[in-house]
C-alpha cells in the first residue's frame, strides 16, 4: 500500500494542480462526490471553527462559497489524498476554510462548486447556528491574554455549571411494560480529553435494551439557555418497566478529564508557541437520580391469557402441514414481531389435543434496538408429533398485548388448525425404538379423593363393641357348657352299657312293651275279652317276627319245637304256653277268666324278655 | 349320638341370636334420612351444608366407617385438612382395611405441611397390625367363637367314635381348630384395644404452638400445622402433653386437637 499525502498551507493555484496532477488519473476514478461539512454546527459569535469541502475524485475550477457574514482566518487550505490498494487506487481532496461568524443567529454556508470531466458539482448548503458571545468564546478569544496575565479561569475541581452529567428520561410517568428512553450525557464547557470510570447505573425494575453503536463517544455542540455546551452521549438505552411503583435510576458517575489553560506560565517561549501551557484536569461528574412513576395495566379489560406484552405487535401462526402420518413430527410456528417488550414475552398456552406429544417449544428471537425504539420478532417452535390416526384440531390461539398508544388491549386470534392424521407405518422405522402404538399407561389426568360412600352402610352406636360384649362372653362360655353337658351325659351311658345283661333284657322289655301297647290300652279301659285277644296277638306276632314264621303256621306245637330249637329255658316255656292257654281259654269264656289283667300283662311282658334274652 | 346333634343344634341357633341381636337395633331411620341428605348435599357440592348434615349424624351417637369417611371428604374438599385426617383416621379404626380411606388419607397427608420423620414399626409388631387389620375386631370374635364350636363338635366326635382311624383325626382336627380360636382370640383383643385406646390425634388448627410445659407463658418449643398426627400421653385441664413419631415432645392446647 503506498501512502502519500502532500499537505501545503499555502494558496496555489488550484487550475493548474489539478490538471496537472488528476486530469490523467480521472479515467480511474467512479463516483464523484463533493460535500460540505462544517466542524461546530452552534458556535459563539468570533469563535473559530472549520469548514471543509471534500472531493473523492480530481477536479478543477473550484469555487468557494460566498462568506461575507465570517472573517476568513485562513484558507482555502489544501490537503490531499491517495491511496493504492491492491492496485486500485483512489484518493480524495480537500479544501478548508478557518472562520469566525461575526454576528448571531442562523447563517447559512452557500454551496462551492467544482468542475468535474466538464460537469458541475455542488456541495449542500450548511446551515450554523451563531450564539451570542459567551464565556466560553471569550475564553477561548481571552486566552492569550489570560495566558500573558497569568490569570486563569479554570473550573473548580467538581465542575459546577461548567461540567456536568445528566440522564434524560422520555418520559417520567409510564405504564408498566411501557417504553422509556434513557440517555446519559456528558454536557462540558471545557475541551473533552477522556472519560474514565463511567459508572452507568443498573435499572433495577427494568429490563434494558442499550442502544449500540457508543464505542466511541461524538461530541456536538448544544445551546442551552445561550451557553455552548459540548455534549457528549455516552448510552442510549430502551427501558421496559417490569413492576409499578416508583421507580428509581441511580446517578451515573464519571470521571472527566479536560484540558485547561495552565495556571502556571510557560515555561519557554516555544511552549508558548506551540500550543503548551494547558493541562489536564480530572473532574468528577454524577448526574442526579431520576425517578420514573410506573402504574399499572389497566386490570379490568384485561383479556385472558394477556402476559404482560406491552407495544405494538402483529402476531402470525403456522403449521407446517394439515396432512400427516401418525408418530411424524409438525411444525406450529409462531411469530410475535413489532415493537416493544418483545423479549419479555413468554410461550403462548396453546391447547394441544391431549393426545398429541409435545414439546416445549424452541424460542428464537431477533432484537434491534432502532434510533426510536425495540423491535424485533421472537418466534416460538412447537414440535408435534401425533401418536394415534384421527381428525384433530388446534383450537384457535390467541396474543393479547396491550397499546400504550391506543390506550387499549388488543386481541389478534389465529384461525383454528384442523390436522388430518393417517395410519402411520406399520412398524417403526427403527427395531429400537420403542413402539409408541404398544399398550401404553392410562393418563393420569387429575388427582383426587374417592367420591363418598353411600350404600351398604352399617350405623352402630358409639364405643359398642362385640368383643368383651356380654353376648360374646355367653358365645363363649355356652359352648363349653354344652362340651362338659355331652361329657356328662356321655359318661352316664357308657355306666349303664357297662352291665350288657341288664342293658340287652332292658331292650327287650321295651321291645315287649311296644307290642302290647294295645294290650295296655285295652288293660286301662278294662276291656277284657279285647285285651286277651291283644295280648294272643302280640305273642303270636312276636314269635312269627322273631323266628321267622309265617302266622298262619304257628301253632302252639311247632312252637314248642322251635322254642326247644332255640334253647329257651322250660320255666320260660312252660309260662308262655299257659298264657296262650289262658288267653285261648278267655276268647271263649271271658268270664271264666278270673286272673287279673295287670298279672297277665305283666307276665306277658316278663315272658317275652326272657325269650328275648334266652334265644340264640 | 342323637344327644349329642341336639346340642349342636342348640349353640347353632344361639350364634344366630347373636347376630341378629346387634345389627337389628342399630338401624335408626332419622339417622339414616339425614345421612342420605349429606350425601345429597355433597354430591351438590354443598360441602359445608353436608359438614352440618354428618356432624348431626354423630349427634345421635352413632358411627359407621363410611359416615367418617365421608364427612372427612367433605373437610378434605372444604379445604380443612387437618378436620378431613381426623376423620380418615377415625373412619380407618373402625375399617382398617379399606382402600378407599387409605387412598384419600394418603392424599390428606400430602397437603399437610409438617414434615415428621416417622420412626420405623418393629417388623413383628408391622407384621401382627397387618394380619390383625384383615378383619374388624366382631368379625374376629365372631370367628374365635365359631372355631370353638368347632373344635369342641370335634373333640365330641372324637369320643364318640371307637374306630382308631377316625379318633385320630377329629383329634388333630380339634387341636388345629382350637388353636385357630385361641389366635382370633388374641387378634380380636388386638384390635378391641386399638379402638378403645384413644391416645392418637390430629392437630385441628391451622398453626399451633407447642409449649415446654402446660402454660402459655412457657417456651414455645415448635409450631405444628394441621394434620400432623400426635400420639398424647398427658393431660392438665386444657392442656394436652403429646409426643410426635419423630420424638418431640410438648404441650398444645386441647382445642387445637381432635382425638381420632
Amino acid at each position: 500500500m503506498i501512502h502519500l499525502i502532500s499537505l501545503n498551507n499555502k494558496m496555489l493555484r488550484l487550475r493548474i494542480f489539478f490538471s496537472l496532477f488528476f486530469s490523467a488519473l480521472s479515467v480511474f476514478l467512479f463516483a464523484q462526490k463533493f460535500t460540505a461539512q462544517a466542524s461546530k454546527n452552534i458556535v459563539a459569535v468570533g469563535e473559530t471553527f472549520q469548514i471543509a469541502f471534500t472531493l473523492n475524485s480530481s477536479g478543477g475550477n473550484f469555487r468557494p462559497p460566498v462568506l461575507n457574514d465570517f472573517d476568513v482566518y485562513s484558507g482555502p487550505n489544501q490537503s490531499s489524498n491517495m491511496s493504492f490498494i491492491n492496485g486500485s487506487m483512489s484518493q480524495s481532496i480537500t479544501l478548508s476554510y478557518i472562520i469566525a461568524a461575526k454576528k448571531e443567529g442562523k447563517v447559512t454556508i452557500g454551496s462551492a462548486s467544482i468542475v468535474v470531466d466538464g460537469k458541475t458539482i455542488q456541495t449542500n448548503p450548511i446551515s450554523i447556528e451563531v450564539v451570542k458571545n459567551s464565556a466560553a468564546a471569550q475564553n477561548q478569544q481571552q486566552s492569550q491574554q489570560q495566558h500573558q496575565n497569568n490569570k486563569s479561569a479554570v473550573a473548580s475541581e467538581n465542575g459546577g455549571d461548567n461540567i456536568f452529567a445528566k440522564t434524560i428520561v422520555s418520559k417520567s410517568k409510564a405504564m408498566q411494560g411501557e417504553q422509556i428512553t434513557v440517555t446519559h450525557k456528558i454536557y462540558s464547557r471545557y475541551q473533552l480529553v477522556d472519560l474514565k470510570n463511567i459508572k452507568f447505573p443498573d435499572y433495577t425494575g427494568f429490563w434494558a435494551q442499550d442502544v449500540p453503536g457508543h464505542q466511541t463517544i461524538q461530541v456536538t455542540n448544544e445551546n442551552i439557555d445561550g451557553v455552548i455546551y459540548q455534549v457528549g452521549e455516552l448510552k442510549r438505552s430502551y427501558l421496559f418497566a417490569q413492576q409499578t411503583g416508583k421507580l428509581e435510576i441511580k446517578p451515573l458517575e464519571l470521571e472527566c478529564v479536560v484540558r485547561t489553560q495552565s495556571h502556571r506560565a510557560p515555561r519557554d517561549i516555544f511552549e508558548q508557541f506551540f500550543g503548551g501551557g494547558y493541562e489536564d484536569v480530572l473532574i468528577k461528574a454524577k448526574s442526579k437520580t431520576v425517578i420514573i412513576d410506573i402504574s399499572a395495566l389497566p386490570k379490568s379489560s384485561q383479556p385472558e391469557g394477556f402476559s404482560g406484552a406491552v407495544g405494538d405487535f402483529s402476531f402470525k401462526a403456522h403449521l407446517s402441514k394439515d396432512k400427516v402420518k401418525a408418530n411424524d413430527a409438525v411444525n406450529l410456528t409462531i411469530t410475535i414481531s413489532g415493537k416493544g417488550n418483545i423479549k419479555l414475552l413468554d410461550p403462548l398456552k396453546i391447547n394441544f389435543p391431549e393426545d398429541f406429544e409435545t414439546y416445549d417449544p424452541k424460542i428464537s428471537e431477533k432484537i434491534t434496538a432502532g434510533a426510536n425504539d425495540v423491535s424485533g420478532s421472537k418466534t416460538f417452535d412447537y414440535l408435534i408429533i401425533p401418536r394415534h390416526e384421527g381428525d384433530y384440531k388446534i383450537e384457535p390461539i390467541n396474543f393479547s398485548f396491550y397499546d400504550p398508544s391506543k390506550n387499549k388491549y388488543i386481541t389478534l386470534p389465529s384461525p383454528q388448525f384442523n390436522l388430518h392424521v393417517e395410519k402411520g407405518d406399520a412398524e417403526p422405522a427403527s427395531p429400537v425404538t420403542f413402539n409408541p402404538k404398544s399398550k401404553e399407561d392410562v393418563k393420569i389426568l387429575g388427582n383426587d379423593i374417592r367420591y363418598i360412600k353411600t350404600n351398604n352402610v352399617e350405623f352402630t352406636s358409639v364405643n359398642s363393641y362385640f368383643f368383651g360384649s356380654l353376648i360374646f362372653y355367653v358365645g363363649m362360655i355356652t359352648p363349653f357348657f354344652a362340651f362338659i353337658g355331652f361329657l356328662l351325659i356321655r359318661k352316664k351311658h357308657i355306666a349303664q352299657n357297662s352291665d350288657v345283661i341288664a342293658v340287652k333284657s332292658r331292650k327287650a322289655t321295651k321291645m315287649a312293651k311296644k307290642r302290647l301297647a294295645l294290650a295296655e290300652q285295652y288293660l286301662k279301659s278294662n276291656d277284657k275279652e279285647l285285651f286277651y285277644s291283644e295280648v294272643f296277638k302280640a305273642l303270636f306276632g312276636y314269635i312269627s317276627d322273631k323266628f321267622n314264621i309265617p302266622l298262619a303256621d304257628l301253632n302252639k306245637d311247632n312252637i314248642t319245637a322251635i322254642l326247644k330249637s332255640k334253647n329257651v329255658s322250660d320255666i320260660t316255656f312252660k309260662q308262655l304256653i299257659e298264657i296262650i292257654d289262658k288267653c285261648e281259654y278267655a276268647r271263649y269264656a271271658p268270664s271264666a277268666v278270673s286272673d287279673e289283667l295287670p298279672t297277665i300283662y305283666s307276665n306277658t311282658v316278663d315272658v317275652i324278655t326272657k325269650i328275648e334274652d334266652e334265644a340264640k | 349320638m342323637r344327644l349329642n346333634k341336639r346340642y349342636i343344634n342348640k349353640i347353632i341357633v344361639l350364634f344366630l341370636i347373636c347376630f341378629i341381636i346387634p345389627k337389628s337395633y342399630s338401624q335408626n331411620n332419622t339417622a339414616i334420612n339425614l345421612f342420605d341428605s349429606a350425601n345429597y348435599q355433597y354430591s351438590k357440592g354443598n360441602y359445608e351444608k353436608a359438614i352440618q348434615l354428618y356432624e348431626s349424624v354423630l349427634n345421635t351417637n352413632i358411627e359407621a366407617a363410611a359416615l367418617y369417611f365421608n364427612l372427612g371428604n367433605a373437610y378434605y374438599k372444604n379445604n380443612q385438612i387437618g378436620l378431613a385426617i381426623l376423620y380418615y383416621e377415625k373412619a380407618k379404626k373402625i375399617s382398617s382395611n379399606d382402600e378407599d380411606i387409605e387412598h384419600n388419607l394418603m392424599l390428606a397427608n400430602l397437603k399437610t405441611e409438617d414434615k415428621v420423620n416417622q420412626l420405623p414399626e418393629l417388623f413383628l409388631t408391622n407384621w401382627i397390625n397387618n394380619i390383625a387389620n384383615l378383619l374388624s375386631e366382631k368379625s374376629w370374635s365372631i370367628i374365635c367363637i365359631i372355631m370353638l364350636c368347632a373344635s369342641l363338635v370335634m373333640f365330641a366326635f372324637y369320643f364318640s367314635t371307637n374306630v382308631v382311624i377316625f379318633k385320630k383325626i377329629f383329634f388333630y382336627i380339634a387341636l388345629i381348630l382350637f388353636i385357630k380360636a385361641i389366635v382370633s382370640f388374641f387378634l380380636a383383643q388386638h384390635q378391641y384395644s386399638k379402638l378403645k385406646k384413644n391416645n392418637s390425634a390430629i392437630i385441628i388448627n391451622p398453626s399451633s404452638n407447642i409449649n415446654s410445659s402446660p402454660s402459655e407463658k412457657s417456651t414455645k418449643l415448635f409450631i405444628l400445622h394441621e394434620g400432623t398426627k400426635v400420639d398424647i400421653t398427658d393431660e392438665d385441664n386444657d392442656w394436652m402433653e403429646i409426643k410426635l413419631s419423630n420424638g418431640n415432645v410438648g404441650w398444645v392446647k386441647k382445642a387445637d386437637l381432635g382425638r381420632i
